[in-house]
């Protein structure tokens, strides 16, 4: 039968999630206060055990929200660089004070275990943050964010502004696609230019960008007029929030928040008053340095 | 004696010229449109359409600079001294490109938008989105649909329900179908006999397609670099083919082949509004 096995989706920031997906039985704000709250946590943690504890928490929550987990395989090149990039820099850039555990030594340079733990330590610590960024686009819609703005009672300008740039962002990328396929239906393509004459000749784009996106301004401008908005608003009329009135924040979002709260001051406290989520106290740095031979980590 | 009823739109002596212009847009256009009538206002391009229904929902003279004389008042309302937001309330505007219209993410926020700004209770703006989709035959799963997703047709659709919502007095419709297929111009011109019949508005509509509106229209317009040269009734307007021909606009081949058999000595009788109406008078011509 036909639309038999179809899975109606819904269109996120990043891209579609199932409309069945139970992230979507909560309030919108806990999207947005998920990626506020629980990006903190990486940065309060140290030990890489504990941030690989929330990698895994991450995928599972990845699962259970129904988000398409291929999503991440366009994510696995940055990683890998943002890796190397961490990786060289705090090995052979990290310095070097007395008491460093020497593991090597690349010409002048010396590696020292404590370099190459706390690149461990960074690395974990970002991919877990970015594990958060990519969930929160994954499921968020642009009409999340603003209502979230929304229910925090910031003045209506505010969101709509942001939500004009959520739908400039789209209408800019109509137009780039608009113009390069001009551009090229005229025998230029700067992919085949070498990159000194692709920075010369990016003016071709600039140019009707910009032209673009006056007269887009221009458009917005009249459509928002002809629909009666004034962001001063009009006198004697209140503007009604009909897409809040949709969202009522029940006990599962406030169960929802409560648990991030509680796991952020759990952090918090543990950051700062023990020593249990520090590279000192790490096992996995001590495991890793006792293979290496040299003993604690950090 | 009963009070007589205001126009819905009183355009009186209108001049306007664009900042920068040489040439006047639009040269002491006098005009009166009364209330629930639907008017179709066709001309060739650049002959002032656009200036002229700008002029109506006040988008000119607030919106752009130039030097304007003469006043149009839309449901009471002198455009000079209303802000566009203002008159919006009462008269609605349908530009052409759907693309440009949108303010938001997805087609309930679109609907929603304009009766949000009038301050309606959330119940009414609820029954309201749900009259103007029934009116414009949009499906209830493209309420979180982004409208930028949607088909040609289906965009202008939701504009048209967007606008509708707010239930205005006048609903002023900018050559709604001229960025459209085919399909989607049919999809539009079926809401467009929707409205006609369903609601009791005064409708504006600046059109090229001529055949559809013909039949639709109590009032043609013909504009013509920025003055009025004709209003009449639609049968009364094609009357005089040669005339439109003559300023560039173009009426269905049925009238024009009508038109041709009148010339000939073979029909008599008016020009045909409709295709299957001029395809019955040629039967008729062909078995005399």
């Amino acid at each position: 039968m036909a639309g038999q096995g179809v899975r109606r989706m819904r269109r996120t920031l990043l891209g579609y999630l199932p409309v069945d997906s139970p992230i979507h039985s909560l309030h919108p704000i806990i999207k947005t206060f998920f990626l506020l709250i629980v990006s903190t946590y990486p940065l309060l943690i140290d030990a890489p055990e504990w941030n690989i504890v929330g990698i895994v928490a991450m995928f599972i929550i990845f699962i259970a929200s129904r988000v398409q987990l291929g999503i991440l395989k366009f994510y696995t090149t940055i990683m890998l660089n943002i890796f190397w990039i961490i990786f060289i820099a705090y090995t052979f850039f990290g310095g070097y004070a007395p008491g460093y555990h020497i593991i090597g030594r690349v010409g002048p340079v010396l590696i020292s275990w404590e370099n190459v733990s706390w690149a461990i330590t960074v690395y974990l610590r970002m991919f877990f943050a970015i594990l958060v960024i990519i969930y929160f686009l994954s499921v968020a819609r642009e009409r999340d964010v603003i209502l979230g703005l929304r229910w925090l009672r910031l003045p209506y300008v505010v969101s709509y502004m942001i939500g004009l740039a959520f739908r400039s962002i789209g209408l800019s990328i109509i137009d780039f696609h608009t113009i390069r396929e001009a551009e090229r239906a005229r025998a230029l393509d700067l992919k085949e230019l070498p990159l000194t004459h692709k920075i010369k000749k990016f003016g071709l784009y600039i140019v009707p960008m910009v032209a673009l996106a006056l007269r887009r301004t221009d458009e917005v401008s009249n459509a928002l007029d002809s629909r009666g908005f004034k962001f001063t608003g009009l006198k004697g009329h209140k503007r009604t929030d009909y897409l809040l009135s949709k969202y009522r924040f029940g006990g599962k979002d406030a169960v929802a928040v409560g648990a991030m709260l509680a796991i952020m001051a759990v952090l918090v406290y543990l950051r700062y008053f023990t020593l249990y989520i520090t590279t000192q106290h790490s096992l996995l740095l001590k495991y890793i340095g006792g293979l290496l031979g040299v003993g604690s980590g950090g | 004696m009963g009070a007589v009823a205001e126009p819905a739109i009183k355009v009186e002596d209108l001049w306007w010229k664009y900042e920068g212009r040489k040439d006047w847009a639009l040269k002491g256009v006098n005009l009166t449109i009364e209330r629930g009538e639907f008017v179709g206002i066709v001309g060739p391009n650049e002959s002032g359409k656009t200036t002229l229904v700008m002029a109506m929902n006040g988008l000119i003279p607030n919106n752009y600079r130039g030097v304007m004389k003469g006043r149009v008042v839309s449901v009471g309302m002198d455009t000079r001294e209303h802000t566009t937001a203002e008159i919006a309330r009462r008269v609605g505007f349908v530009f052409s490109d759907p693309e440009s219209q949108f303010l938001t993410m997805t087609v309930e926020e679109e609907l929603a938008f304009g009766l949000e700004n009038m301050g309606l209770p959330v119940e009414e703006i609820r029954d309201r989105i749900r009259w103007a989709m029934e009116i414009t035959r949009l499906d209830e799963e493209f309420l979180e649909k982004p409208p930028y997703e949607l088909s040609g047709g289906q965009k202008q659709r939701v504009a048209i329900a967007a606008v509708l919502a707010m239930k205005p007095d006048v609903i002023i419709l900018d050559e709604p179908t001229s960025m459209l297929d085919p399909i989607g111009k049919s999809e539009v011109f079926d809401v467009l006999v929707q409205l006609r019949r369903s609601y009791n508005a005064t409708i504006i509509v600046v059109e090229h397609r001529l055949e559809d509106i013909a039949y639709l229209a109590d009032k043609m317009i013909l504009l013509y670099y920025g003055e009025v040269l004709r209003v009449a009734p639609p049968r009364e307007f094609f009357d005089n083919i040669p005339f439109l021909l003559k300023h560039y606009v173009y009426p269905p081949e049925i009238m024009i082949a009508v038109h041709r058999l009148r010339e000939e000595g073979l029909y008599d009788g008016p020009i045909p509004l409709r295709f299957e109406e001029g395809v019955k008078i040629i039967e008729e011509v062909l078995r005399a």
